[in-house]
């Protein structure tokens, strides 16, 4: 049989046919049935003009106030990655499939952390603001959960990871479960540990600024405030405050990783 | 002291790696698993202690039969007989002394015992005898990755001596080496072999270095035991025959390490 030069093109499956259908409906009916007015976009510029003029110069009327926000959304921050961390290291042993007691440990600790992960830090937020009130115990209770979320699973990655040999070692020596996991697998995936860590902690930043807009505390209150009250100029602060202090927790952290990698 | 009977283990893949094996060792004997890449002299070692479950057969090592033990009895067992690795499989991270303490894990897991820096006064002098006697005392300080290859089995070694075993089941322990530090760490095994009176297994793929070190050779191929004897009474063309037609068919399977499970 000779060879046939193939088609140019080729018949999408079904499956890629009615997943462009029903996306191309979604993406219709939204621009349709919801009623967006398209001359709103026409006036955009000139409210964000306005929004960004009245931003400056910045009102540093606040500052005091604004800085012990930010500080308090810094410290939800690490008190989320400390606790958070420190709930990720058993999770993670009883997720991974090398150090759980059984399999069903395993599957049953992997469903919780995609629970915990599936649902947005917001969410969170809303719920542990009904069960312990308004302010930071929220926010740290939230930033907990996103961290072990994020943490344990990239732990129990690693610790799967691990090469067996030095496990097979101290378990030949008579070795029960616990000394051969804190004598040979800890050890080994503890620097990667920290890279996640540090990894975490920059994240928890970024999402504990917005924790305020639900009242979990922190800056996110006072940027809440100044936008309803229409304090476009302390508004703008504040999303300053917030840049620098990102790019500077970033950098640092970025920092201590990229010698936690050579080290 | 170690009598293996019919002992087989047959992967989930199929490929029977050791094929009904009969073999029975003398207390401070000192014995040769000689054998082609792929030949099961690895898997026949790591069933003794079901560091890998045979599929049938019997071991019984010091009149106690390892297939029947719990989970305490098996751990109470693997006390009694330390392992050296091919791949040294030292713990990277910590320190050499850490490494050494932890051969003492089977006697007492206690937390405090995990490391080095933490360990009783005992343990960490012991620890430090047991450097000394393979001479790599000075490393004690330095994390385990900064060695070389035949300072790391060397501290293997020390593990070894640390868990005072009263047999050793050495797994190609020079296999990873250069041909100076593999004759080093050989002599060492050897002499500390003889002088605790510790029963050895050590299996090898070196012809030379079994006919230098081996007193009692068995010869493994395709999961057999194809020849038993005494060094000196087993001819070249013998020993030669083990390495024809090298089948391949459980190569896979020689360094597999069946141990990312932590449990016993």
């Amino acid at each position: 049989m000779s060879p046939t030069l193939p088609p140019r093109l080729q018949r999408p499956s079904t499956g890629a046919v009615l997943a462009m259908i029903v996306l191309g409906a979604l993406a219709v009916h939204g621009l349709v049935g919801t009623g967006i007015d398209p001359s709103r976009l026409l006036l955009a510029p000139e409210r964000t003009f306005r929004f960004l003029s009245s931003a400056f110069p910045p009102n540093l009327e606040r500052a005091p106030n604004l800085a012990s926000a930010m500080l308090e959304t810094i410290e939800i921050a690490v008190l989320g990655t400390l606790f958070g961390v420190i709930l990720s290291l058993p999770a993670a042993l009883l997720a991974a499939e090398n150090t759980a007691p059984s399999r069903l440990v395993a599957r049953l600790m992997r469903a919780a952390l995609t629970t915990m992960r599936s649902i947005p830090d917001l969410v969170w937020a809303l719920i542990f603001v009904v069960s312990v009130g308004l302010g930071p115990l929220a926010g740290i209770l939230t930033m907990t959960i996103d961290v072990l979320a994020f943490a344990g699973r990239f732990f129990a990655e690693r610790i799967e990871e691990i090469e067996p040999g030095p496990i097979e070692a101290l378990r030949s020596t008579g070795a029960a479960r616990r000394p051969v996991i804190f004598g040979a697998v800890v050890p080994t995936a503890f620097p990667s540990f920290l890279g996640t860590s540090m990894y975490a902690f920059e994240k928890s930043v970024r999402g504990a600024v917005v924790l305020g807009l639900v009242g979990a505390g922190g800056i996110g209150v006072e940027l809440n405030v100044a936008f309803q009250l229409r304090r476009f100029d302390t508004a703008g602060t504040i999303v300053l405050l917030i840049l620098a202090t990102i790019l500077v927790i970033e950098r640092l952290s970025s920092r201590v990783r990229s010698r936690l990698i050579e080290g | 002291m170690i009598t293996v009977e019919q002992l087989e283990k047959r992967y989930p893949d199929g490929t029977l790696a050791v094929a009904g094996v009969d073999l029975h060792i003398q207390q401070g004997e000192s014995v040769v698993l000689l054998g082609a890449n792929g030949s099961g002299k690895s898997t026949l070692l790591r069933c003794m202690t079901r560091l890998i479950e045979p599929t049938a057969g019997r071991v019984l090592i010091g009149g106690s039969e390892v297939g029947t033990l719990d989970e305490e009895g098996l751990r109470a067992l693997r006390r009694r007989v330390g392992v050296v690795f091919q791949h040294i499989n030292l713990v990277d991270h910590i320190s050499v002394l850490s490494n050494v303490v932890q051969g003492n894990l089977g006697e007492d897991g206690r937390a405090r015992q995990w490391f080095g820096w933490s360990a009783t006064n005992e343990v960490r002098e012991r620890a430090m005898d047991c450097l000394e006697r393979v001479r790599v005392a000075e490393f004690a300080g330095r994390r385990a990755d900064q060695l070389s290859g035949g300072q790391r089995q060397r501290v293997a070694l020390a593990r070894l001596l640390m868990q005072r075993p009263e047999i050793v089941l050495a797994d190609e322990p020079v296999a990873a080496l250069d041909p100076r530090a593999g004759r080093e760490v050989m002599d060492l095994l050897w002499r500390i072999v003889d002088e605790d009176g510790l029963t050895l297994v050590c299996t090898l793929h070196q012809l030379d270095l079994a006919r230098h070190y081996g007193r009692r050779i068995v010869g493994l191929r395709d999961g057999r035991v194809m020849l038993d004897g005494q060094n000196a009474a087993i001819d070249d063309a013998t020993i030669a025959a083990l390495y024809q037609h090298d089948d391949q068919h459980d190569d896979q399977h020689d360094d597999v390490v069946a141990a990312g499970e932590v449990g016993a």
